[in-house]
This record gives C-alpha cells, sequence and structure tokens, in this order.
C-alpha cells in the first residue's frame, strides 16, 4: 500500500473527502478522530496488514505521521 | 484454552423476554446531536433497543420461562438444576437463582446458583448446566441469562447507551443418552478486567454517597462509580487477538471444516465488532448471524436473542452451529453443537412496570420517617 492509499484510508475512517489527509495533519484539528475512529483504525490497520495495534498507542499519537509511524513500526517487527 | 466435550444432553427448548419499552437513535439526538448519531449507528448498527426502566433480569426470564415450561409441558418439580447468568442480580444477596427457585414454583431438589458473567456468560451457562447433566443423575435443567445493562449506562455515554439493550432468556436441557456431544473452547484472561468494569457496588469499593454522582472524568464521559466503564478499542484489541483463536480451536476440537457450519452465532456486542470478528476469523459473512436491530447488545443474553429472532428454522430443523461469547472479564467461551429442531416460542414482550421486590417490605428495613 502506498502512502496516498493509506491517507485516503484515513479519508475514509475520518469520513471525510478523498483527498482530505495530505500526510502532515495534527489529530487535534480533525473533528472526527474521536473514539470511534480510534476502534476504526485499529480494526482497518488490522484488515490490511494483520497487525494488532496497542490502543493506548494510537491514542498517545497527535499527528497523522504519529499514525503512520505507529504501523509501520508494527510491519517492521519494532512495536511491542 | 480448555476444550472439553459433553455428551448426553441436549437442548429441548429456548424462550426470550425482553420489555416492551423501546428506545431509539433519535432519543439519544438531542444529548450527542443528529450527525454524532448517524456516525454511531452506521458503526453498531442499532437504531431501536428494548431498555427496562422497572424490569429486572430476573422478570424477562421468569416471563420467558413460564412461557417455555408451558410449550415443553414439564412438570416444575421435573427441573433439577438452575444456573442463572447475569451481572445484573435482583439483590447483591442472595443469589436471583434461588429467588427464583421459589418464585418459578420449581421443586427444593433443584441446584440453584448464579455465574457473575457477561458477554461470555450464555456459552458458559450452556456448558455449565450440559456438564451437570451429562453423568444422568439430573435430568433437566434451566440456564436463565439475561441483562438489564442499559440501566448500568452512564446517559451521557455516547459509547455505551446507544448500544446496551436488556434482555433475558431460558434455554432447556435434559439429560438424552446418545443425545449429540456439545464440543467446548474456554479461556479467561482477567488482565482484561479493567476495560470493561462497574467500580462501585462491590467489597473492594462498597457504594458511598460520593460514587452516586455523576462526574466529569478525564476520558471526557461523565459518569458516576455506579456506571458502566468500557473502552471499546481495548473490547476490539482483545477481540482480534483471541476469537479468531477461539473459533479455530473449536472447530478442530468438534473435527469440523468452516464449511461443516450452518450458521456462527457470536455474542452481538456490535454490528461493527461482528463484522470485524467475521473478517479477522475468515467467516463468511452470510453465517455470521446479527439480531442487534431492535435490541441492542443485550449481554449474557444476546446469543439466545440472537437464536430466537434470526434462526426460527431450528422449530423444524437441525443445524450446525458455533455459539461464541466473548467480553468482559475478560472471558471466552465457543460451543459446537448440533440444534434443532426445538421448541422456541416467539420473543416475548413484558409490559414495563415496577414488580415489588421481595424484601423491600420487611419490617427490618421499615423505619420511621425522621
Amino acid at each position: 500500500m502506498t502512502r496516498q492509499e493509506l491517507y485516503e484510508t484515513l479519508d475514509d475512517i475520518l469520513e471525510l473527502p478523498i483527498g482530505t489527509i495530505q500526510g502532515d495533519e495534527r489529530l487535534a484539528d480533525i473533528k472526527t478522530w474521536d473514539s470511534l475512529a480510534v476502534v476504526s483504525f485499529i480494526a482497518t490497520a488490522n484488515g490490511l496488514f494483520g497487525v494488532i495495534l496497542s490502543p493506548p498507542r494510537v491514542r498517545e499519537c497527535t499527528s497523522v505521521p504519529d499514525l503512520v509511524a505507529l504501523v509501520e513500526d508494527h510491519l517492521s517487527g519494532g512495536a511491542a | 484454552m480448555t476444550a472439553a466435550r459433553i455428551h448426553d444432553v441436549r437442548i429441548v427448548g429456548l424462550a426470550t423476554a425482553v420489555p416492551d419499552r423501546t428506545r431509539s437513535a433519535n432519543d439519544e439526538v438531542e444529548r450527542f446531536g443528529a450527525e454524532e448519531m448517524q456516525r454511531v449507528v452506521r458503526n453498531i448498527g442499532v437504531t431501536v433497543r428494548t431498555v427496562a426502566e422497572h424490569l429486572c433480569t430476573s422478570d424477562l426470564c421468569v416471563a420467558a420461562g413460564e412461557k417455555l415450561l408451558a410449550e415443553l409441558g414439564w412438570p416444575k418439580d421435573s427441573i433439577d438444576v438452575l444456573v442463572v447468568v447475569t451481572q445484573t442480580p435482583d439483590y447483591p444477596s442472595p443469589a436471583t437463582a434461588c429467588l427464583l427457585q421459589h418464585r418459578m414454583g420449581l421443586g427444593r431438589g433443584v441446584a440453584a446458583f448464579d455465574v457473575n458473567l457477561g458477554c461470555s456468560g450464555y456459552t458458559y451457562g450452556l456448558q455449565i448446566v450440559a456438564s451437570m447433566l451429562s453423568g444422568g443423575h439430573l435430568r433437566r435443567g434451566l440456564l436463565m441469562a439475561g441483562d438489564t445493562v442499559s440501566r448500568a449506562a452512564s446517559p451521557a455515554d455516547r459509547a455505551v447507551v446507544p448500544l446496551f439493550g436488556d434482555a433475558g432468556s431460558v434455554t432447556a436441557l435434559e439429560f438424552s443418552a446418545g443425545a449429540g456431544r456439545m464440543t467446548v473452547d474456554v479461556g479467561t484472561d482477567g488482565a482484561g478486567g479493567v476495560h470493561l468494569h462497574t467500580l462501585a457496588g462491590g467489597a473492594k469499593h462498597p457504594t458511598k454517597a460520593a460514587d452516586l454522582v455523576d462526574v466529569l472524568r478525564r476520558d471526557g464521559v461523565t459518569r458516576s462509580n455506579q456506571h458502566t466503564y468500557m473502552n471499546g478499542a481495548e473490547v476490539l484489541a482483545f477481540a482480534l487477538q483471541n476469537v479468531p483463536g477461539m473459533v479455530k480451536r473449536v472447530l478442530e476440537s468438534a473435527g469440523w471444516s468452516e464449511a461443516d457450519v450452518d450458521h456462527y452465532v457470536f455474542h452481538q456486542a456490535s454490528l461493527f465488532m461482528l463484522k470485524n470478528v467475521a473478517r479477522s476469523s475468515r467467516l463468511p459473512p452470510s453465517k455470521v448471524v446479527v439480531a442487534l436491530e431492535g435490541y441492542g447488545n443485550t449481554s449474557s443474553a444476546s446469543i439466545p436473542v440472537a437464536l430466537n429472532d434470526q434462526l426460527v428454522a431450528l422449530r423444524r430443523e437441525r443445524k450446525r452451529l458455533i455459539l461464541g461469547g466473548f467480553g468482559i472479564g475478560w472471558s471466552w467461551c465457543a460451543i459446537a453443537l448440533e440444534l434443532g429442531p426445538i421448541v422456541m416460542p416467539d420473543v416475548v414482550r413484558v409490559p414495563d412496570e415496577a414488580r415489588p421486590g421481595e424484601f423491600e417490605s420487611l419490617e427490618a428495613h421499615r423505619h420511621d420517617p425522621a
């Protein structure tokens, strides 16, 4: 999956028009980044990559780059 | 993960009862907003749910029990076992099962006790009653599983209010030499207890006046210490980690392949959860029963409600089923079994009226106004 496709997946999770997420957004600025979006993000990551993200680690993320880094960290085997 | 096989017991009937009172997603719009409720409904798959303002779990189970015993034609003194699975008992003590032995007019020889489980409670209860009957010394048993969890939800908690509904159920089992087997996979991980719990009301945290007060918490939700706390992300992570393995193991223990199963009937946690459980377990979505609309997540009653609402063919046909409970505890239990034909009346709708409790009128609890 390309970075752009991942951003479009985030658009879908956050119920935003495709193309909204550009990759440098702060999550606090996105109204729909809430508990529903957190569980959707965990489920989507599981479906796409087979990983089970730690809920506290997802909640610690403050930006889209943080979310991307968390997924990539799991895929590289670096996350607990 | 413990696997077990239980022989010589069959399920002969099942009934469920719900309050006649319902709440819809529209009823929550004023508090949570229309746009937000649309998001929530798309996620959980519930627009209408059954709620009890007055009825207790026991009232719903009795309504279901009276209906089922009448249709089965079972004399009340023929019951040897009564297990009540609930997290919303009538009183902290004694066990609701003891009160229901008396209220139902069952014989004094009945073994009656409560089991404190929720999401996994129905399958746990089936395993317990079936195990007690399988030796043949006890012949007939009733499993009553139900909860009134909507009453434990903070009205301000968007994660639980639109989701939780109330229901009671009764399942009748009897010893039957040569009857098909139940294959069970069961497990527990108490490390997850913290993610779905009620703080006040037990010995660790007896209820004080302050526990009744709604307070804005650091997670942004206003709730009292008597309300249910649920961390939905942790529930999902638990389900993704444990349910696929549970399903795989119970299939293997039963000697079944996925294609041998007619239906998977899981605890009706939410539509989102069921979709993800099916996906992560690699199950055909068409085989995964969904019965959330009209009821909500009814905790320990959700599997029998799903059977009663969606699998009416069980009245005349035999089906291969995987029943799977998972959740609060963390606790899980799956059962592979062949079920049907069974006696299964339509869902009973019970007027949501207050029924006096057994103990309130006791002289010891009465006092003169100060």
